[in-house]
């Protein structure tokens, strides 16, 4: 290694193949996320019909939303688990002015999206202007809003939305494609702008590396910490929306528990650390990728859904296990 | 004093590092009721013989005997095994327990019948017990948390003696104590001597050497430079075995031309600082900051960047043309400040290179609207820093700060900084942990600074460096400004004697 | 740790201790007034037959947050501790307890490898196993609700002197067996330890890893003697059981006075007056004809404020690389 710089600048796969013992852990669950999807799709039937391709890119929308925006937050160094209950939070309040207030559908959307925001800055607030710690704040978060959701609905579900936001989220467009497969391009592509490539994102990683040097080097950590969990909050305001489109009703629990493990699971595989300075929005794609077509093929399969947790399960512990021993 | 054999003998003792010879030969030795005073500069090797006693290190080569046994060391706990108490300059201590729970933690009482019930009474006796063996009242009741720094090491001494240590250790004891609290360790040491125990006394106080111990042992640059009777030796001949008897290294910068004021702090306070002080930065000028360690340096620093509390005091700060007062957060914004520890706060070790570098001036690459990082232009400043300050990477600006040398990582930081182009630079020991070639880069790189018209404030704990960069140094000393040396009076001699001396000079 | 552990002692310490039992007091006076049926023996049979459940995971959770870690895999293992007390229902009951102590065990054993031994981060782990152990349950259960044996629901209706339910009993045992643990044995002297430095225990001798596994077997343990209790008195296990309960075991925890940060807290009286406290609400609420769905509301909030008081109280400096 000289001082002088007779280095040719590395290609574009040198720079972006990962160099860290770290980074290469990350490839190869990547890479064997890849694989497992290209084994399940030659050995299961039915998998790579195009109706079952369009299903699970429908599927991933939710999980996607969700997963981006546990990304933002894990990259700065903490985690998110009030975004699953704050979607039903986001969905009942929409839905009831959709259906008894009589709002239009852009009203009931902005309203959704509205309860989101506040509840990520609820997190936001207390994570980093009031230094608490964010499992404990997001947890507490999740409860309340899930009880806010079962007391605003007296835990009545909501039905009888109007068809013209129905059809306008989860209609297709060509006929073919899905709208929210559209969404979650257009938003994860979005995503990944705003980290990959602004001044924000790299306030996030920095502050997520080492958060003292980054307040020592100028970058304002609690404002980018705030508004990590506030998008957050967006990410399952936006998820409120497509869900109850999909599923027709706005319920108290739209989003069964046990998603919240993939959520995390897809995060943490994509790369993402609970210590922070890591994760991308390119890699949580492929963690979702893998996340989706593993549940989907135990569909196909037959599996019973409790198998299915239990499998989710384990693969979440082996997936931290191995997240360590990166570490190491 | 007691005769016969020494109860410890450390012989011959060597140790390197990569890059580094620690110690070299060293033969040290302590008997059963004396205190042995360690002295010398930092990295002279002091701390490296204590962890190799400590069971931090093990030696390369040499021997330890213990009554004139000869032992080998391999963990902590063997060190503990052996009689052996470190007692660390940031003490080890359970805040929420009582004082009692902390000095007996690793072998509880219990209860004869009931073998798994603590014997709480037992403990509290034996406890007190201890306490009183030290001269100390502190209640074993008490929670440790609730007491002062001085009151928390005395337990940690009374831990010491319930695990049956005959050797004590004690590092830096009084750095963070009051003035009384010093006294009352100082009778509590004398009681540990009293109990037969060989107490090392790790200090650069020079006169808790001579009031405290029996026996002082010098160390310079990993060898024995001087040992024996304190009632034989004056202040001055310790200073002198210190600093050695080479020729005091002149000042090499020669007499710049200062230029118009850059920074001025007046008045500052804060709890570490005994007094107001106040201090002028010039343009062109490297202003340097002396002192031993818990003088004030580092916390006069922090204190006007804002990063710690001051109850008082006021920046003004040249713009132009015109001074304009300003708050220390925005000192923070504008001047370049390289951190004591880049390992804590000074680095991104996961992220490469490039990003480190501009880390500090973003906005320098963002676009007007939307803020889009223009990553073409960061390389390209990154690209430059390297070749300007010869970094050695791997691959150029893509590589991990992590996979750098400590040398190379410290260029980094600098390279950040300078990145800002700022006017006024603080640095807070820029060649630490570096090796002698990027010591000598990094020493020409801040007189180049200094050339081209930066205000440079120095803090190091390496003399030579103060002498050969500084036009000017301030010398601190328990929290104040005790000397003002400028020209040939900057060197070795000068510059020990003010900070460990009693003297006074321009101040 | 400096002068902030004097300075906040104080101030966010006394809130914390004194105040949660000024509040306890409080409602208690204030639903006493608004209810006519608050203050009724009956009342309070009742209110210690809700805590009982509570009072047991919650107790062996209060063990492994002193010593610095978090289990919130209690709720999953009380459901699948009920679901073995199921599966055997067709035997001796005495194997049904059996079952369900194994299963807490077993359970607090793998956590507390993984987290002990191999170093995994407590929280994640747990949480997998949280979703794993659900999982095991359903399909052990089928997912539906399912009677228990007639012996073991008769045990645990009894009630002593028709005013002291059995399943209280035995709870408020464990709370005493584990309050002894902690303050009086060398293991509580070391989970505290653990909890205010690992690496000062760990130097001086302690033997971190040993220890932490107990606190996660324990913990597990009275996870899985929790879901056992409530299948008992309920006679049947539904998919209900220990549903939700990690987060409001962890509440009561926090609020009872143990730090997040570990070191500090205890069983009784923190812990108990913290289960009691989500309890009375609970049952003043429903006495008074508040919609039931006002309390997960009331109880988030509550505890939002203890652990900002708690964070006040006892945060650590920011994180580094």
């Amino acid at each position: 290694m000289t001082g002088g710089y007779a280095v040719q600048p590395p290609g574009f796969l040198q720079r972006n193949l990962p160099q860290s013992r770290r980074g290469k852990a990350n490839a190869f669950t990547i890479l064997a996320a890849i694989i497992i999807t290209i084994i399940l799709s030659t050995t299961i039937p039915h998998f790579l019909r195009l109706g079952n391709i369009l299903n699970i890119l429908e599927q991933l929308s939710i999980l996607g939303f969700m997963s981006i925006g546990m990304t933002f937050v894990m990259v700065s160094g903490g985690i998110d688990l009030s975004t699953y209950t704050i979607v039903s939070a986001g969905s009942v309040v929409g839905a009831t002015a959709m259906v008894s207030a009589s709002c239009s559908p852009l009203v009931g959307c902005s309203l959704m999206v509205l309860v989101g925001l506040v509840f990520g800055l609820i997190n936001g607030l207390a994570i980093a202007f009031g230094k608490m710690i964010p499992f404990i704040v997001t947890l507490s978060t999740m409860v309340v809003a899930q009880g806010f959701a079962i007391w605003f609905t007296q835990a009545q579900s909501i039905s009888g939305l109007p068809d013209s936001y129905i059809d306008a989220i989860s209609g297709k467009v060509f006929d073919l494609i899905p709208i929210p497969a559209v969404i979650i391009i257009a938003v994860a592509v979005i995503a990944w702008v705003i980290l990959d490539r602004t001044q924000y994102g790299r306030w996030l990683y920095l502050t997520g590396t080492n958060q003292a040097a980054a307040r020592i080097s100028g970058i304002p950590i609690q404002l980018t910490i705030f508004l990590a969990y506030v998008f957050s909050g967006l990410m399952a305001g936006i998820t409120a929306i497509v869900l109850t489109a999909m599923v027709g009703t706005a319920t108290t629990a739209m989003v069964r528990d046990e998603r919240l493990m993939d959520v995390i699971a897809t995060t943490v595989i994509g790369g993402a650390s609970l210590k922070g300075g890591s994760g991308s929005v390119l890699g949580t794609m492929f963690g979702l990728l893998f996340i989706t077509v593993l549940g989907n093929s135990f569909n196909l399969l037959g599996v019973s859904p409790f198998v299915a947790i239990v499998i989710k399960g384990a693969v979440l512990v082996m997936v931290i296990g191995l997240d360590v021993l990166r570490s190491r | 004093m007691s005769d016969g054999a020494p109860k410890l003998r450390m012989s011959a003792i060597c140790k390197a590092f990569p890059g580094v010879r620690a110690l070299e030969d060293v033969s040290f030795e302590a008997r059963a009721g004396e205190i042995v005073g360690l002295v010398g500069v930092n990295g002279a090797g002091k701390s490296t013989l204590m962890n190799i006693l400590g069971g931090i290190y093990q030696p390369d080569e040499g021997k330890i005997f213990i009554n004139e046994e000869q032992i080998v060391i391999r963990s902590p706990k063997e060190a503990g095994r052996y009689g052996i108490s470190f007692i660390h300059q940031e003490p080890q201590f359970f805040a929420t327990q009582s004082v009692a729970e902390n000095i007996f933690i690793s072998h509880l009482f219990t209860n004869p019948t009931v073998s798994f019930i603590v014997d709480k009474k037992a403990v509290d006796r034996e406890a007190r017990r201890h306490l009183q063996t030290l001269g100390s009242d502190i209640q074993p009741k008490a929670k440790v948390g609730s007491l002062s720094v001085g009151e928390r090491q005395i337990v940690e001494i009374a831990r010491a003696l319930a695990m049956g240590s005959e050797i004590v250790i004690l590092d830096e004891p009084t750095s963070s104590l009051s003035f009384k609290e010093k006294e009352t360790l100082f009778k509590v040491v004398k009681r540990l001597k009293l109990d037969g125990k060989a107490i090392i006394y790790i200090t650069h106080f020079l006169d808790e050497v001579l009031e405290l111990c029996d026996k002082f042992v010098v160390l310079r640059n990993g060898q024995l430079h001087g040992q024996g009777p304190i009632k034989d030796v004056t202040k001055d001949d310790i200073i002198k075995l210190i600093i050695g008897r080479d020729a005091t290294v002149e000042s090499a910068s020669g007499r710049r031309g200062k230029g118009d004021i850059a920074l001025r702090v007046e008045k500052f306070r804060s709890p570490q600082l005994s007094q107001d002080i106040s201090l002028d930065l010039y343009q062109g000028e490297i202003l340097g900051l002396w002192g031993l360690m818990g003088s004030g340096r580092t916390e006069l620093l922090r204190a006007m960047l804002g990063l710690d509390r001051i109850e008082g005091g006021v920046l003004f700060l040249r713009m132009g043309a015109w001074t304009a007062k300003i708050q220390p957060r925005k000192l923070l914004k504008l001047c370049g400040y390289i951190t004591e520890n880049r390992h804590a706060d000074g680095l991104f070790l996961s992220q490469p290179v490039w990003k480190n570098i501009t880390a500090t001036a973003l906005t320098r690459y963002v676009s007007k609207f939307l803020r889009f990082l223009n990553v073409a232009e960061e390389l390209k400043a990154s690209t430059t820093h390297i070749q300007a300050l010869r970094i050695a990477t791997g691959q150029g600006p893509y590589s991990r700060a992590e996979t750098l040398s400590g040398g190379n990582q410290q260029k980094v930081i600098f390279a950040k900084w300078l990145n800002r182009q700022p006017k006024i630079l603080l640095l807070d020991e820029p060649t630490r942990g570096v090796d002698v070639g990027a010591k000598m880069e990094i020493r020409g790189l801040i007189r180049t600074l200094a050339r081209d018209g930066a205000a440079i404030l120095l803090i190091t704990s390496e003399v030579e460096e103060m002498v050969s960069l500084s036009d000017r140094v301030l010398v601190l000393r328990g929290g104040q400004i005790v000397g003002t040396v400028e020209g040939a009076d900057i060197n070795n001699a000068m510059l020990m004697r003010l900070a460990l001396g009693e003297e006074r000079l321009n101040a | 740790m400096r002068s902030a552990v004097r300075q906040w002692e104080t101030r966010a310490g006394a809130v914390l201790d004194y105040g949660l039992y000024v509040l306890l007091g409080a409602l208690i006076v204030l639903f006493g007034f608004i209810s006519h049926s608050f203050l009724t023996i009956s009342n309070w049979t009742q209110i210690s037959i809700e805590a009982c459940f509570l009072l047991t995971a919650s107790a062996g959770l209060t063990l492994v947050m002193i010593a610095g870690c978090i289990d919130v895999s209690i709720g999953s293992i009380a459901y699948l501790a009920a679901a073995s007390v199921y599966l055997t229902s067709g035997y001796s009951f005495v194997l049904s307890i059996f079952a369900a102590i194994s299963v807490g065990i077993g359970a607090g054993l793998l956590s507390g490898v993984l987290v002990a031994y191999l170093g995994m981060n407590s929280l994640l782990t747990t949480l997998g196993l949280m979703i794993a152990y659900r999982g095991v349950s359903l399909l052990l259960t089928g997912g539906t609700m399912h009677p228990v044996g007639a012996i073991i629901a008769g045990l645990g209706k009894i009630e002593f002197f028709g005013v002291f339910p059995v399943v209280f009993l035995v709870s408020l045992a464990v709370m005493v067996v584990l309050q002894i643990a902690l303050g009086q044995t060398k293991f509580g002297a070391y989970c505290y330890a653990i909890g205010n430095s690992e690496s000062a225990a760990e130097k001086l001798g302690v033997p971190v890893k040993a220890v932490k596994l107990s606190a996660f077997c324990i913990s597990g343990l009275c996870g899985a003697m929790s879901g056992l209790l409530s299948s008992m008195y309920l006679g049947e296990i539904t998919t209900f059981t220990g549903r939700g309960m990690e987060f409001q075991a962890v509440a009561a925890v926090v609020i009872g006075g143990t730090s997040l940060f570990g070191g500090r807290g205890n069983v009784i009286p923190g812990t108990f007056a913290g289960v009691l406290l989500l309890t009375i609400i609970s049952n003043g609420l429903g006495t008074r004809g508040v919609s039931p769905y006002v309390y997960p509301f009331v109880a988030g909030v509550i505890i939002f404020i203890a652990i900002y008081l708690d964070s006040l109280k006892n945060s650590r400096p920011l994180a580094r690389d």
